[in-house]
């Protein structure tokens, strides 16, 4: 089964729901949401998937959803405590994505961020 | 009479306007389909150059800002407001193939926020991006008649990539990656086997240290390639012609029987000195002449 057919069967139970409450909830069928939770539903329009997710709270906004202490690399956590950053630059340096290598010092972190500072003035 | 440039639009997040639309991402197909829908969303066509200006204005895309960055060549700064950061050191044609890579970050971003990825590691969609650059940057509808007319030859590699505006290098991956026939294209580097590497720390400086050689760095084939095994790391003779561009800095070409540690194979060789970063690298374009 897949991992999205899983998450929605175990929050659904997790929030005491029954299969025909949040069918209706999304506006579809108890059987269509069955087959959804047996993963054998898989071609989900990305709308219904965000009716499900929003309901269940599987879904977070982006800018709201807290970047886990796991998700920051130990020389970004160095840096950030000694340049006393912001949560919020701390946040956008463990999002970046990048095309070659992510920092791996905290003094390359700081060459980083300053860039970006100087060309985005973020 | 000057044409007014057209007024620019909001900014829509290309790879949620993608899923909007096609539902989330399953397969590398859709992956490809994300690649077709930037450029026909964006009123593009196949022919070369792809002008990539054109999609950003279609979803109000900050032009990407050229920054002195040092370890990455392009950086998505934030997905929110589409403000990419590329390296401005790289040629223009790096540059413009980070650009296409940065494009389908945004697919996988749009796919993370959604928390419907498939299960691929980083690596796997860094290979996609790139690949998804490529494609973006050379259509297979009309990078692939161009190349048959052309045939496989780092000449054509070179005609190619000043038509697409792409790196020789990326265009002749492209070519491998689209190409028939019995090819391989081949970059040696000056390296230890990494055997000597791991065995450098144990040994006394008083014996006598183990010696670089040109060895294989990476290696791509065409699907027709029947020339077996090409070992990462592999050394490379002397009297070899790809030694012979590595220590003259000129081109060569010719046949050769090169050894590949399992037997010989029968190449006709194309081989030519290249620089990749601080590094100095000879490519080897392979064609295989009998089996």
């Amino acid at each position: 089964m897949d991992e999205f057919a899983l998450k929605v069967r175990d929050r659904r139970r997790q929030e005491g729901l029954s299969q025909q409450e949040l069918a209706d909830k999304v506006g579809i069928s108890r059987n269509y949401l069955s087959q959804i939770e047996r993963g054998q539903a898989t071609n989900l329009s990305w709308q219904l998937m965000e009716r499900l997710t929003s309901v269940l709270g599987l879904k977070s906004d982006p800018a709201e959803k807290p970047v886990e202490s796991g998700d920051i690399p130990v020389s970004l956590a160095e840096f950030a405590k000694k340049a006393e950053l912001p949560p919020d630059d701390v946040i956008m340096l463990a999002r970046l994505k990048y095309r070659g290598q992510q920092p791996t010092t905290p003094e390359k972190w700081e060459l980083l961020y300053n860039v970006i500072k100087m060309t985005v003035g973020k | 009479m000057r044409e007014v440039p057209p007024a620019a639009q909001p900014y829509r997040h290309p790879g949620e306007a993608f899923l909007a639309r096609y539902g989330a991402v399953r397969s590398e197909e859709d992956v490809w389909r994300y690649v077709e829908f930037l450029r026909s969303e964006s009123g593009l066509s196949d022919a070369p150059p792809i002008d990539l200006e054109c999609i950003y204005r279609h979803f109000g895309i900050p032009t990407p800002l050229r920054a002195p960055l040092d370890e990455q060549q392009g950086i998505l700064v934030d997905s929110r407001t589409g403000i990419i950061l590329i390296k401005e050191n790289d040629p223009i044609v790096r540059q413009r193939f980070t650009e296409g890579h940065e494009l389908m970050e945004l697919l996988f971003d749009a796919q993370e926020q959604g928390r419907f990825c498939p299960n691929w590691s980083g690596d796997r969609k860094e290979r996609l991006c790139d690949r998804g650059a490529a494609d973006l940057l050379m259509p297979e509808s009309s990078f692939l008649p161009r190349m048959k007319d052309l045939g496989i030859s780092l000449a054509s590699g070179r005609s190619l990539a000043k038509l697409y505006q792409t790196s020789l290098l990326a265009t002749l991956v492209r070519m491998m990656q689209q190409g028939s026939g019995n090819y391989a294209l081949v970059m040696w580097h000056c390296a230890l086997k990494p055997k000597e590497v791991k065995g450098l720390s144990g040994l006394s400086s008083l014996l006598p240290q183990p010696q670089k050689k040109l060895r294989v760095w990476w290696r791509t084939q065409t699907k027709d390639w029947h020339g077996g095994f090409i070992p990462k790391d592999k050394s490379i003779p002397h009297n070899s012609l790809i030694s012979y561009a590595y220590v003259s800095g000129q081109p060569y070409n010719g046949m050769e029987m090169i050894h590949l540690g399992w037997g010989f194979i029968n190449c006709f060789v194309e081989a030519m000195p290249i620089q990749i970063g601080d590094k100095y690298c000879v490519l080897s374009l392979l064609r295989l002449t009998e089996i």
